[in-house]
């Protein structure tokens, strides 16, 4: 948005300084998991459904963004947007290729198994 | 001597009378659609939490039985305390908080990721359009803008690290959000800051 209102320049993306990088992911609590699997179901169904309406009907996905984030229908019909392709999914190198960064950094004290925090069980297969 | 043919008269119109608000009833029932379950999502208002708004619009998470709701929460332990006490039900997570929260045995689970950057990403460092610095190696001494979440360290310390400079190298100036673009703006353009994350 800065690139648009013509106040910046970017020196470096994201992508240019970890190819690739992965920005958040969707939780819930492990009690809510248990008690409404599937809720949890249903809701990454409609999410990975939106992930291919975003990628099939861009323009108007886009469209969207005014209502809810306030910016203007310039900037919404060109910011970038995530890469979907992975329907949710990320490998477990690519985090850990992450998790080597925050060790390297001392953003972290040690680094951890991510195999009980991650669970793509919930996900359309 | 009973009238039989009298009693049964009553007894039909009595009958009729107690089946009459059950038919009512299960009419009306048969009308109301059932109320999906809600899942209410903190959300932080971002170009990023498009596939929510999209899925709401278009109506694909009720397709798929539940009803989106989004809630505006600012503060990761605002969020995550929200989903403890089930006042939320989901929220988004940073892939760079969810080393810590494994550390400290947080009981949740990332079910799902909202994409990665490409080559096209425009978030990253950003400079004044007008200004000196041309690369990253023009970092050295410059002011960065942080909002002092673990994403940005990383981003900004592997940037600077990638030219042989650390961020003892450069002048970090805490407390800008990511999730602030007027203030992105507002900070570059009044000279207080060199750099910002946006």
């Amino acid at each position: 948005m800065l690139e648009m209102h013509g106040v910046s320049r970017r020196l470096a993306s994201f992508n240019d300084i970890v190819p690739g990088y992965v920005f958040s992911g969707v939780y819930f609590s492990e009690k809510f998991i248990a008690a409404h699997p599937d809720q949890v179901r249903a809701f990454l169904r409609g999410l990975t459904r939106s992930f291919e309406f975003i990628k099939k009907h861009e323009a108007k996905a886009r469209s969207y963004l005014p209502k809810y984030t306030g910016v203007s229908e310039d900037v919404a019909q060109r910011s970038a947007l995530r890469d979907l392709s992975g329907g949710g999914r990320v490998s477990m190198d690519t985090l850990n290729r992450q998790q080597d960064l925050l060790l390297k950094f001392g953003l972290i004290e040690r680094k951890v198994s991510l195999d009980r925090i991650i669970d793509y069980a919930f996900l359309p297969k | 001597m009973v009238d039989t043919k009298q009693l049964a008269r009553y007894l039909i119109v009595i009958l009729f009378a107690a089946w009459l608000p059950c038919i009512a009833f299960a009419g009306s029932a048969l009308d109301k659609p059932a109320t999906k379950p809600a899942i209410r999502l903190a959300y932080s208002r971002v170009i990023d939490d498009l596939p929510f708004f999209v899925g709401i619009e278009e109506g694909l998470f009720e397709k798929e039985g539940v009803r989106l709701e989004l809630v505006r929460l600012t503060g990761a332990n605002n969020i995550l305390a929200g989903v403890m006490r089930d006042d939320l039900q989901a929220a988004v997570i940073s892939a760079a908080q969810v080393f810590p929260a494994v550390q400290q045995n947080l009981p949740i689970k990332v079910v799902g990721w909202l994409g990665r950057a490409h080559a096209d990403t425009h978030c990253g460092l950003h400079v004044r359009k007008d200004g000196s610095i041309r690369k990253t190696s023009d970092l050295r001494g410059k002011r960065i803008a942080l909002s002092g979440d673990n994403m940005t360290r990383t981003i900004v310390s592997e940037a600077l690290a990638q030219k042989g400079m650390t961020t003892g190298d450069v002048n970090l100036v805490m407390g800008v959000g990511l999730d602030d673009p007027m203030q992105h703006e507002a900070v570059l353009k009044s000279g207080r800051v060199d750099v910002v994350i946006a």
